[in-house]
Parts: C-alpha cells; structure tokens; sequence
C-alpha cells in the first residue's frame, strides 16, 4: 500500500481525485451494468484492453464481448447463477478485443438489489488471466497426456497372456487387468475366491491369509470351475510392496491359466509310469519265462522217463497243464511290456469277425445283444489270428461286464480316414452302453494287473494285453469313457494290402 | 402443470415462477437426467444423444404421476423436448408453455436459427478442448457460500453443476437438433414466450414456431436474455396466466 493511500485513509476521507483514479487504472476491469446485462460504465483499464471506447460499449450487452462458448454459456449458465446466488466468482471467459484478439479473463459479479429484492445494477470486475490459461492449458494438455499413456499402459495390460491384479495391505483386490477377470469367468475382480473349487479353496485362502500376515510372497496354484465352463488350473504370484517405513501397504501380482501346463505335466508322469512298469513287467516276465522254459523241458524229459508208471503220469500231466498256463500268463505279460512278437500272418479284419459272430454269441449271448458293423472291406491288418481273437474277446468281456443288466454292444470296423485323412489306418472297436470309467480309473486301466472286477473273476491282463499286441502290431489302443454313459475301446491297426 | 429446465441449469430456474401456479395446480419440477440432483447412473450417451432420449422420459414421468393431461412449461431446449413428448403421447398434454423455443440453432438456406454451423462448430470444439477451464470456473461454485455454508451447498450443488462430460454431451444434442418437421403435429393450444433480445432464440425463431404450430400464440416479452423465468418472473408468470385463462 502505497503512503499517500495511508495518508488518505488516516485522515478517514479518500480524495475524490484519487478514487477517480483507482477507478479508472485499477489493476482490474470494471464494469458497471443493468440488471438486464447492459453496460452502463467501464473503466480506462477495460477500455484499453477491449479497444473499444466508452460510448461505443455503453447500451451494450456484456455477454455481446464474449466469444460464442463464452456467449451461450454466460446466458445457460452464468446469468442465471448470478439471478439465483446474487454473485458469481472466477468465472473463466474469452473477451473479444476490438482487433478480433481473444483476451482470456477470470469473471467476478454482483448483483446489487434494492429493499425489496428487485436488482438495481450489476457490479462486474475482470481479471486478466493469460498467463493462468497457458498455465491451465498446460495442466490440461499434461492430464491428457497422462490419461493417453495411461490408456496405452492399461490396453497393453489387457493384451497381456497373464491377468494383472493389486491388492490392498489387507489382500483384497483393488485394481485389476481385464484379463484377470476373463481367466476367473467373472465380473468383478473381488469374486475370484468364489469360483475356486472347493477342495482348493480353503487351502488357498489360508496360504493367501499367512502371506498377508507374514507380509510374504504367496504362489499357489488352484482349479477354477464357473458354471457350466470347464475347470482351469490357475496359477497366482504375488510379492508384496512395502511403503517408505517398512510397513506393507499392498501385493502386486499375476495370474495365469496353467491348465495346458498340468495336463501335460500328468501325461508326462503317465508316460514315465508306463515305461517304468513296461519295463518292470517285462524284466521279470522274461526271467520267468526262461525258467518256465526249463521246468516244461524237464517235465517232457520226465514225461518220457517214466512212461511205465502211469500212476505218476496222472499228477505230472497236472503239471505240464498249470505250467502252460503260467506260461501263457507269462506271454501276456511279454506282450504288454513289448518283449515279445507273435507270427506275422496277414488277416482280412471284416471277413474274420464275421467267423466270430457265433463264437462271440455263444459265449456272452445270455443277457446281451451283439451288432456287428463291419465296415473295412478288404482291409488286412499283420496280426495273429489266435491274437485277434483273444484280444477281441477281452475287449466285448470287458463291455459284458461293464454292462450287468444286459444291453446291446457294438463290435465294428472302420476306415480312420476320417479322422487322418489317408486310408492306412484300420480302426476296430468295440462299444457299451455300460457304467463307464472314471477319469482316475480309465488313467490306469491298461495296467497290468489293475482290475475293478471283484477278487477271482479276473486277473487284470485283458486290456495291457490288448494295449501290447496294438503297439506290437505298430498301432495303438485309444480309449474313451464316461461315467454312466458307457465305453469305446478302438484298436487303431496299420492296414496292410495282401499284395504287400 | 410440468416445468422442465433447459440446458445449462436445473429445476431452481423455476423457482420464481413455479409457486406461482401451486395454488390452482398440482405443480411438478424436475432434473432431466445428468442435471441437478438426477442420479447420474441412469444417464448414457446413447439414450441422450437425441432429443428424443429427454422426450421419453418426460412421458414416463407423466405416466407414472398418473395425473391426467397436464400442462407442459419448457424452458429452452426442453420447449423442444415438450413438443416431442407431447407428439409421442398426445393424450398425456393439454396445453404447452414454450419459453425461448428453438427447433433448429443453425441457419439454414431461408431458415434463420441465430447460429452459423460454424459458431456451433466453435462452440462444441470450444467444449471439447477447454473443459477444463470450465471446471475451474464452476469449482468456487461448487465450493459453496462461505458465511452460510449449508445454504451454499443446497444451492449451488444442485445448480449449474454439470460433469463436463455430460455437459459437452447436452449441448452436442441441443445445438445439432433439428425438430423443424415435428412442429406442424403440435395439435394442442401452444403459447410462445420470446424475449426481445436473446441471442440463444432471436425473435424471428419465435415467429417461425407460431407460423408451424396451428394453435399457437406467440408473446413477445419485454425480457432480455435467454432466461424470463429468472429475469422477468412476474412478465412469465403473467403472460402464462393470461393463457391459460383464454
């Protein structure tokens, strides 16, 4: 404040002169207007802002010196606050200057109204605030920057293979990639305990509360179910984040649909299990054999020893018949495990089943219908015909015994060109309609050994022999079940020409 | 009788008009949807990209209130959107009130509507890149009177105050609405409000709504401005008396 003001206000009088002068050079505009809006009086500092004179500006509207925004806003919006509150404060305008030039200003009014409410005129003050709008117009541009990168960084996210998640020191979600809600099936990311199964849940919930507890990194790894979709195996990581002081303020971390992972880690761990007992069975089914070998050779050698006493002879013959079934067992054994071969022997698959109709029908016809649906003309597989035979009798006593209460099976034979696209490859099947197998069960079903029969009606060998002579034969035996629904078990066989 | 508020503010622009007409109606006020105190989750940008999106709920307002015909007092945009409504469900009106209509802002060949499509142009573009500082503007705003905090709050909290998301939105549907053609369907005793000089609907747009509308009256008022209902009450108040004691 400068010492003549002092002086001035000291004295209790401000010299008219002096107000004049405040009035006209005033660091601001100022603008004295009807209720209506009209200009009535401005000051020299509003006048040499604007360009225009003082008898040019009176009778004029002061929304008429605003830009268009500035116009249509001041009549929607401003005039009316103005009605309503009696002032309104910082409202930011672009003045249109005499030369065309936008002058950007903050807006101050009052309304003055008389005794009875009614307003008798409008105080208005004008701020010049271009320096502040290239301040504002920066803040902006920076926020809209901000938000593009904060877009680009959230749609990278979102593109991502693994779900993204924060959580709060407590552990519960607070911010989360699309994605991670996509791999949950769900809408909102604070659900995604819900949908774990329910063998898994509680373990994970538990591990989850000791990291937030032990401020720890946590990894677990879970199953997924959501309605009718099928079960993921999720697998999550987090670390936790620590504030300045020490203390825990939230996890970041990722999840991942590992279901391919562990599918392919079980396979992995069947294929070992397979080979390790292949190679167990046949280790010892070989060693067996040899001294099978031996024991028969010297039951013949006896045999012939002792031709002259027939009371012998009797508990002998007994020997020979359990010895060839050991060795028979024993075969079975060689077959699954891939030691041993049978006699090549070129067999027209169609035209040999036909001659087991009546074989099978005899045999399991009680209770059961049998349909036979040949369809690989010509086809020829490298088999043994005693082989086939056997192999397909432990498969249909397979599908009888799936099937107490009778049913119909299906013995057929196709082309798998429908499947491979070329015409190698012979398929042969057999189906029920019976209990089927279980996941665990059917993993294991080709084992030797392994049976669900109960204790005496079977020794476990039907389907591993099966499985040997396919891989013997240079196909496979492929498998499928359901609970409930039945069984399919396909002999896929290389098809061989008789020309060949 | 029904009093909807145009773009810009809520229902407090009636509030010097509105009490006036208790005494004989039974008076209703309301927030179109994005203004005021409205719950602002039921607005989408789809619903209110036309003017269509307001007219329909001004139908199921009346619909639900149950309260007969009803005469409708539109300020501004919401003229417009009184004229939709009343086209979509005739049997719901009986007379409509239009302060400072406007069927279309921009000219157009013969048609004047007061704006060229450039200064609209200027207007949303204006919007579209500077919201900012309208916020900045409307912050003190919102921040209420300091010597009577409770009154400040109640008052500008629900006045004036628009997410500048749906306010760029409004004025886009307002400004680019052309309802020109739905004028001459208007088959129920209309009275016109203009103010001499209001640069949102100059008189000559006034005087193009009365020639469309069969039954309508059209009032010049010694108002200014864009607002009557704030800036003449007693003028509004007794012209819409005048009409609808006729």
């Amino acid at each position: 404040m400068s010492s003549s003001e002092q002086t001035a206000r000291s004295g209790g009088e401000f010299d008219v002169e002096e107000l004049q002068d405040l009035y006209e050079h005033a660091p601001c505009g100022y603008l004295s207007l009807e209720p209506d809006g009209c200009i009535d009086r401005v000051n020299t500092t509003f006048l040499n802002w604007i360009g225009h004179s003082q008898e040019a500006l009176h009778g004029r509207r002061f929304q008429n010196l605003l830009n268009i925004a500035g116009k249509i806003y001041f009549e929607t919006h401003f005039a009316p606050l103005l009605r309503l509150q009696g002032y309104f404060d910082e409202v930011a305008l672009d003045l249109v200057a005499k030369d065309g030039s936008l002058i950007p200003v903050l807006v101050n009014a009052v309304e003055k109204c008389d005794a009875d409410g009614k307003p008798v005129f409008i105080r208005v003050t004008v701020f010049n605030a271009t320096s502040r709008r290239l301040y504002e117009r920066e803040l902006l541009a920076t926020r809209n920057q901000l938000d593009a990168t904060n877009k680009e960084l959230r749609a990278f996210y979102d593109t991502l293979p693994v779900g993204i998640f924060r959580t709060d020191a407590s552990g519960g979600i607070v911010e989360s990639s699309r994605r991670f809600c996509s791999l949950f099936g769900i809408d909102r990311a604070d659900e995604w305990q819900s949908v774990i199964v329910d063998d898994d849940r509680l373990s994970t919930t538990r591990e989850l509360t000791r990291a937030v507890l032990d401020g720890a990194p946590f990894q677990g790894r879970f199953r997924v179910a959501n309605g009718d979709a099928l079960t993921r195996h999720i697998e999550m990581k987090a670390v936790p984040i620590r504030g300045t002081q020490g203390d825990l303020s939230a996890f970041v971390g990722v999840v991942e649909d590992v279901t391919e992972q562990v599918f392919a880690e079980a396979q992995r761990l069947q294929i070992d299990r397979d080979a390790a007992t292949r190679q167990l069975t046949g280790g010892l089914a070989h060693n067996l054999n040899n001294i099978l070998m031996v024991v028969m050779g010297n039951i013949e050698i006896l045999e012939e020893d002792l031709a002259d006493r027939p009371a012998l002879r009797q508990t002998l013959s007994a020997s020979l018949v359990a010895t060839e079934r050991a060795a028979a067992l024993v075969n079975r054994l060689l077959i699954y495990s891939g030691y041993s071969t049978f006699r090549d022997e070129v067999l027209e698959v169609d035209q040999y089943l036909t001659k087991m109709e009546k074989t099978v029908s005899d045999q399991f016809g009680a209770l059961h219908k049998f349909t036979w649906d040949l369809c690989a003309h010509a086809a020829c597989v490298e088999l043994d015909a005693d082989v086939l035979t056997e192999a397909i009798t432990e498969l249909v006593s397979n599908a009888v015994n799936a099937t107490p209460a009778g049913g119909t099976i299906q013995i057929s034979t196709r082309w798998s060109e429908q499947e491979t696209g070329d015409w190698s490859t012979i398929v042969v099947s057999v189906t029920d309609t019976g209990t089927g197998m279980a996941q665990e069960t059917m993993a294991k079903a080709r084992e030797p050994f392994f049976t669900t029969r109960e204790v005496g009606q079977g020794m476990g060998l039907g389907l591993s022999f099966v499985d040997g002579i396919s891989r013997i034969a240079g196909g496979e035996l492929r498998m499928s079940s359901e609970t409930g629904k039945g069984t399919i078990a396909e002999m896929h066989l290389p098809a061989k020409w008789i020309s060949d | 009788m029904i009093f909807a508020h145009g773009f810009g503010c809520d229902q407090n622009m009636w509030r010097l008009v509105a009490p006036e007409f208790a005494k004989d109606f039974r008076v209703v006020l309301f927030d179109h949807v994005g203004a005021g105190k409205s719950d602002l989750n039921a607005w989408s940008p789809e619903k209110y990209a036309s003017l269509n999106g307001y007219a329909e709920d001004v139908v199921e307002l009346l619909r639900e209130l149950d309260a007969g015909e009803a005469i409708f007092v539109g300020h501004s945009v919401s003229a417009m959107i009184g004229v939709l409504a009343a086209r979509a469900a005739p049997e719901l009106f009986s007379r409509l009130v239009l302060v400072g209509p406007s069927p279309r802002y921009i000219d157009d060949e013969d048609y004047a509507g007061g704006f060229s499509a450039a200064q609209i142009e200027e207007l949303l573009e204006f919007l579209d890149s500077n919201h900012m500082g309208w916020s900045v503007a409307m912050a003190p705003v919102i921040m209420g009177n300091p010597d009577q905090p409770e009154l400040g709050e109640e008052l500008t909290n629900s006045f004036c105050r628009t997410d500048p998301e749906i306010a760029r939105h409004f004025a886009r549907t307002t400004f680019m609405s052309d309802n020109r053609a739905d004028l001459r369907d208007v088959a129920i005793p209309t009275l016109i409000l203009q103010c001499r000089e209001d640069v949102i609907a100059p008189q000559a747009v006034g005087e193009y709504v009365n020639r469309q509308i069969p039954a309508s009256e059209l009032v010049i008022l010694d108002a200014t401005g864009h607002c009557p209902n704030l800036s003449a009450p007693e003028e509004t108040t007794a012209a819409i008396h005048k009409f609808l004691a006729t």
